[in-house]
């Protein structure tokens, strides 16, 4: 309990201390704003990757539910569109009022794609067909204008059914609100071309499907949490490290051990809180640059999604801000523990805590290496678990990382011993100092090494990833010109080439072999899946990379439709190899089991591919239709010439309401890499901003720890240094800290893009690929460490310069 | 009959109504609002000719065949029905466009059955676009249907007609053959509803049909026979600036007189000069009626959950006639919480005087507020 006296005292002693704090933060505001800006960087980054993230999710749920959540079932037609007079018959001569047509396709509208829904207002009411709100203006706009279209919602553009049919029959699927029940009874009488699933079910397809690129971006901003946390923590100790004298008279005057912990505490948590507070404005701008980002890499991979505005719920303000506080608190606990503790004599001496610090360095070391250990185990034991995965590489990084103070030692000490540099009084005064200096700059040389990794890491993987897929299009285009009935833009499924246009081509001048593809939505394993069906050419190249097995073997037995070919996504997911069979729901034969001859390299498709030969899958459908045709282009024959040709026959088509695409094999390829470059922008992006967040605390810990030199450069310029020795001095100590950050984060990037390639893009994706290394990511690792490094220690070198010996000699 | 353009310029209001809009869009308030332009008008009396006049007439933006009617069990128990299918053109032309969906032509049904014994009043409504046989007309078989909502007559398009429908609560299986020729309303069948040129529809009634069927409700089939009335009109206009809503009734007098008489209510309460009606003899013969050949005083009103208040028992006076009768509401509460809201409801006709039961019949008012 708290008495008069007792509260009197406490009262003087802690206005004591806030004054002692202030005049420190006053004294040193660079000291102050780094440490603000290092925990508002944290919050941000984290605030922003969530906001990012959840807005996304959003849309795309939004996107995936289409219609209105009192639609419990659709109907879609196993291949192609159900016919329209089964939606009469289905509700007048059946009875089931409580269902809405859909005809769902992509239009562009001013470049953009977007997701065309068409309904039947009159089947459902407006508003609760699209889910989203529809004023009746403009629902009468729908109803009077034909041809007019509602962005209902961003990305998403609704309107009357015949407007979005054209002169295509059929509906992508019919909506319906049935018991279970009615489900049932209606299963039972639907034909066999058609079939009903729950929306559960379809929402569960979907969910997988983005899953594992959600898991993706909570892990980058999982790893810029630990690089802000890495660096909180490094400021916060700094500020406590240097007050240590200041402390200690303190403590001589008679604050208690008590008193002055429950200060630091309190400054901590003021300094988190104004901190954190400025982030969350930072993280809602970063947020919305992100969101762009993020949906546009969704609209690439999956579904068309368009950025909607950003959900700031108070959850995730209360995540990131509270995230932030425990790493400030955490942080501070420790000095402030030790400041409170030891005895007001030893505060004083530096060289104790030196030793402390490397004392426990071997401790951290052996913890490290276990963590390693269990990181490797963790990965080799958790199968599939992309999740597990990922807990597994920051396992290896927070390990590493612990590794690093005790191999800094080793490091300065090996290379006070290299004889030739033992010559130079600079170099052994800059290698002391950084070693002397270590329980300061070890944290910053680990958020460094750790976010310069980072940046090796991902370079490999994006390299390597690049590679493989501008390998992977080199081999699968092999002809030279396609055409389909819809882009190869949006991995949709429809459209059929009228046949007439399979003959009008054949007798180009110019064409040496044609080969046609059928896309089809089959069921494969009870899952809707993406299937082509292949009639190659007979002089078409394999346009296939077998992961295993003899290529040429498994083209003959394929060309004889004697089974199918999967993807290798497709093979990962369901546990397939070669040599399996898998189920396939045919139209004509019900469910069939088709071997599987082998299983090639795809990027395409994330859940996987399956290829059927022509004449088996006419064996099984009754489907005749083909929806592309590959051009092979004789020699000697002008590709530009047939291109021209057939997009002047295809411009004639399109007014006749059948769309079609023409591209040559180069085109595809550009437009892919670019697709794929997109998607990784935000990969960049969060890249730059965990080595923006590592630079900052690498500028305020060097920056610190120079400043605090002063009295030592004073007594350095009076004992006969001049003032250029001097800055050499100090950005050879910067230098020294940058290559050693560099260097170290070379093994740790590297077992990174390992990770990554091998553990997290194959359980993310289900596909493998070569590791590729590039010999400027090494090079680029260490100019970044140094230049981050050497620019921390800029403006101490002006001071220096500036500075007058008998001020830095007074301490002043 | 006019009274039915009522309904329609309420769907042009109901997109600028006070009230608050319903969380569920409003149909009602999307199909109104056509602009007339480009639609044929009633501009001058026409020839009828039946049965082509029975199908539908799709140049004009507006359409409905409208049956409202009493029925009876052998026991004497009593029902009244009413079921109107309305035809709404989104444009004069049909859109170019190759999809079996497309249609310029909207559908539209309300369906309502009054059980007197229980005073329940069961209704429905239904909408359809005209395209890929949900809803629709022909006449060679006549056929007006809404899904499986439907009007059938024989394969030439003539009489007997049959009522088949399944509602939510209620299911009706009716015969209905007419007693009397078809009578023009207005001028030859030229109904003006206001001054402005155009604002008219052509309008005919068969006053009076023989009604017999079936009638199902809670599990429970009942026989019926009664009579019923039609209507049937077709415009493309819509009420005059100055006019509030309509009192109309159909009426069948005992002794073979029917009576069709629409009250146009301006927005001060004033009866409209253009009011009219047809004063219809046994023998078929009509006689036209003007706004001062009717005397029409509300006696009691019933007030709706809404608190809008509906006069549903009338003195009505026909000195020409000599008529001065009571007009009741079978059950107070026949209003029809469709899209839009208005009350259409049997009624009885009694003698002021001796208190006498003279007919039967139907009832519509809307506008009111």
């Amino acid at each position: 309990m708290c008495t008069t006296v007792a509260c009197a005292v406490f009262d003087m002693t802690s206005s004591l201390l806030t004054r002692s704090s202030w005049r420190f933060f006053t004294r040193h505001p660079w000291q102050l704003w780094l440490t603000l800006l290092s925990i508002a960087l944290g919050t941000a980054v984290i605030l922003a990757v969530d906001l990012a993230n959840q807005s996304a999710g959003q849309s795309f749920r939004q996107s995936v539910n289409v219609l209105s959540g009192t639609m419990t079932h659709e109907i879609t037609a196993v291949r192609g569109t159900i016919p329209d007079d089964f939606y009469r018959q289905l509700r007048v001569e059946w009875g089931y009022r409580d269902a809405a047509p859909v005809v769902e396709t992509t239009r562009e509208r001013d470049g953009v794609a977007y997701t065309l829904l068409g309904i039947d207002p009159f089947a459902a009411p407006l508003q609760q067909a699209a889910g989203m709100k529809v004023s009746s203006e403009e629902a009468r706009r729908l109803l009077n204008e034909p041809g007019a279209m509602l962005e209902v919602r961003a990305g998403l553009l609704v309107t009357d059914i015949a407007t979005a049919q054209g002169a295509t029959p059929g509906l992508t699927r019919i909506e319906l609100t049935l018991s279970d029940a009615q489900a049932a009874a209606l299963q039972a009488r639907l034909p066999p071309s058609l079939k009903l699933d729950s929306f559960a079910s379809r929402q569960q397809v979907f969910a997988q499907m983005t899953q594992a690129f959600s898991t993706n971006l909570l892990a980058m901003s999982l790893l810029a949490m630990l690089v802000g946390a890495f660096l909180v923590y490094n400021t916060m100790t700094f500020s406590v490290l240097q007050r240590r004298s200041g402390f200690a008279i303190a403590r001589m005057v008679g604050v208690t051990g008590g008193q002055l912990f429950r200060h630091l505490l309190l400054e901590a948590v003021v300094l988190g809180v104004v901190g954190s507070a400025c982030g969350v404005v930072l993280g809602v701008l970063l947020g919305q640059g992100l969101l762009v980002l993020v949906t546009q890499t969704i609209s690439d991979l999956y579904v068309s999604v368009r950025a909607t505005d950003l959900l700031l719920t108070p959850a995730l303000l209360l995540k990131s801000v509270g995230i932030t506080l425990l790493a400030v608190l955490v942080a501070t606990l420790a000095p402030a523990l030790e400041a409170a503790r030891v005895s007001p004599v030893q505060v004083q001496r530096q060289s104790t805590l030196e030793q402390a610090g490397q004392r426990a360095g071997a401790g951290l070391a052996l913890l490290g290496v276990l963590l390693m250990l269990a990181s490797g185990g963790l990965i080799a034991y958790s199968g599939k678990q992309l999740v597990l995965g990922f807990v597994g590489l920051f396992l290896l990084i927070v390990g590493y990382g612990l590794v690093v103070p005790l191999v800094l030692r080793f490091a300065l000490r090996g290379l006070q011993r290299v004889r030739v540099l033992q010559a130079s009084l600079l170099w052994r005064m800059a290698v002391r100092g950084v070693q002397a200096s270590l329980s300061r700059t070890s944290l910053a040389i680990i958020a460094l090494t750790v976010a310069v990794s980072a940046t090796v890491g991902v370079s490999i993987m994006i390299g390597s990833f690049r590679t493989s897929v501008s390998d992977w299009l080199e081999m699968t285009l092999s002809s030279d010109l396609y055409v389909s009935a819809t882009s190869e833009e949006a991995s949709r499924v429809d459209g059929a080439l009228n046949p007439a246009w399979l003959a009008r081509v054949q007798a180009l001048p110019g064409v040496k072999a044609l080969s046609t593809g059928r896309t089809a939505r089959l069921t494969v394993e009870d899952f809707p899946m993406p299937v082509l069906v292949l009639q190659p050419s007979t002089h078409s190249g394999r346009g296939f990379a077998f992961l295993e097995g003899d290529a040429a073997a498994i083209w003959q037995r394929f060309l004889a439709g004697e089974g199918l070919l999967v993807s290798e996504p497709f093979a990962y997911h369901q546990g397939k190899r070669r040599g399996d069979t898998v189920q396939v729901t045919s139209e004509l034969a019900g469910k069939v089991r088709l071997p599987v001859l082998g299983v090639f390299r795809d990027y395409s498709a994330t859940q996987g591919m399956v290829v059927l030969p022509r004449p088996l899958y006419e064996r099984y459908w009754a489907d005749r239709g083909i929806s592309s045709i590959g051009i092979q282009v004789a020699e000697g024959a002008d590709v530009a010439v047939i291109k021209r040709q057939l997009q002047a026959w295809a411009g004639e088509l399109q007014q006749a309401g059948q769309p079609l695409v023409v591209r040559s094999n180069r085109d595809i390829r550009e437009f892919s890499l670019q697709v794929f470059d997109r998607t990784f922008v935000i990969t960049n992006v969060l890249r730059v901003l965990v080595i923006m967040v590592a630079f900052v605390g690498v500028f305020s810990a060097l920056m610190a720890l120079f400043l605090e030199k002063g009295r030592e450069f004073a007594i350095l310029r009076a004992t006969g240094f001049t003032p250029p020795q001097l800055q050499r001095l100090v950005m050879g100590q910067a230098a020294l800290i940058g290559l050693l950050a560099g260097l170290l984060s070379l093994p740790l990037g590297w077992l990174m893009s390992v990770v990554l390639i091998e553990i997290i893009n194959q359980r993310s994706f289900g596909w493998t690929m070569q590791t590729h290394v590039f010999a400027l990511v090494p090079l680029q690792a260490m100019a970044l460490a140094m230049v981050a490094a050497l620019l921390a220690s800029l403006y101490p070198v002006r001071r220096i310069g500036q500075a007058s010996v008998r001020e830095g000699l007074d301490g002043r | 009959m006019g009274v039915r353009l009522v309904l329609l310029a309420m769907l042009l209001l109901a997109g600028c109504s006070k009230t608050p809009e319903p969380a569920a869009l409003d149909l009602n308030a999307a199909l109104g609002g056509v602009a007339d332009a480009g639609f044929t008008r009633a501009l001058a009396p026409r020839t009828f000719q039946f049965p082509q006049d029975h199908a539908a007439h799709p140049d004009f933006r507006n359409e409905w065949w409208y049956v409202t009617g009493n029925v009876h069990t052998d026991s004497g128990r009593q029902f009244g029905y009413q079921v109107t299918l309305f035809r709404i053109a989104l444009s004069p032309d049909k859109p170019v466009s190759p999809s079996a969906w497309a249609t310029n032509q909207v559908w539209m049904a309300h369906v309502a059955l009054t059980d007197v014994q229980t005073g329940e009043h069961l209704h429905d409504q239904r909408f359809a676009r005209g395209a890929l046989g949900l809803a629709g007309q022909s006449l060679q078989p006549f056929r007006v249907w809404l899904e499986d909502w439907q009007i059938v007559g024989d394969g030439a398009g003539e009489f007997p007609w049959a009522i088949a429908l399944k509602a939510k609560d209620f299911t009706l299986n009716l015969q209905l053959r007419p007693q009397k020729p078809p009578v023009l309303q207005g001028n030859q069948g030229l109904s003006q509803k206001s001054s402005e040129a155009g604002n008219a529809s052509y309008y005919y009634s068969l006053t009076r049909l023989q009604t017999l069927g079936e009638i199902y409700r809670d599990g429970q089939r009942f026989t019926v026979t009664g009579e019923s009335w039609l209507d049937r009109e077709w415009s493309t206009s819509a009420l005059g600036k100055d006019q509030a809503g309509w009192d109309w009734f159909s009426l069948q007098w005992q002794d073979g007189h029917d009576l069709m008489f629409y009250r146009l209510r301006n927005k001060s309460g004033a009866t409209d000069p253009y009011s009219a009606g047809k004063w219809v003899l046994p023998d078929g013969t009509a006689q036209t009626l003007g706004r001062e050949d009717v005397t029409l005083k509300p006696l009691r009103y019933w007030q709706a959950h809404s608190g809008v208040k509906y006069p549903v028992a009338w003195e009505m006076h026909l000195p020409q006639q000599g008529q001065h009768v009571r007009i009741e509401a079978l059950v107070d509460d026949q209003l029809m919480q469709t899209g839009i809201t208005y009350w259409e409801g049997a009624v009885n006709i009694r003698d002021v005087a001796s208190g006498k039961l003279l007919g039967q019949g139907y009832l519509e008012m809307s506008g009111y507020e």
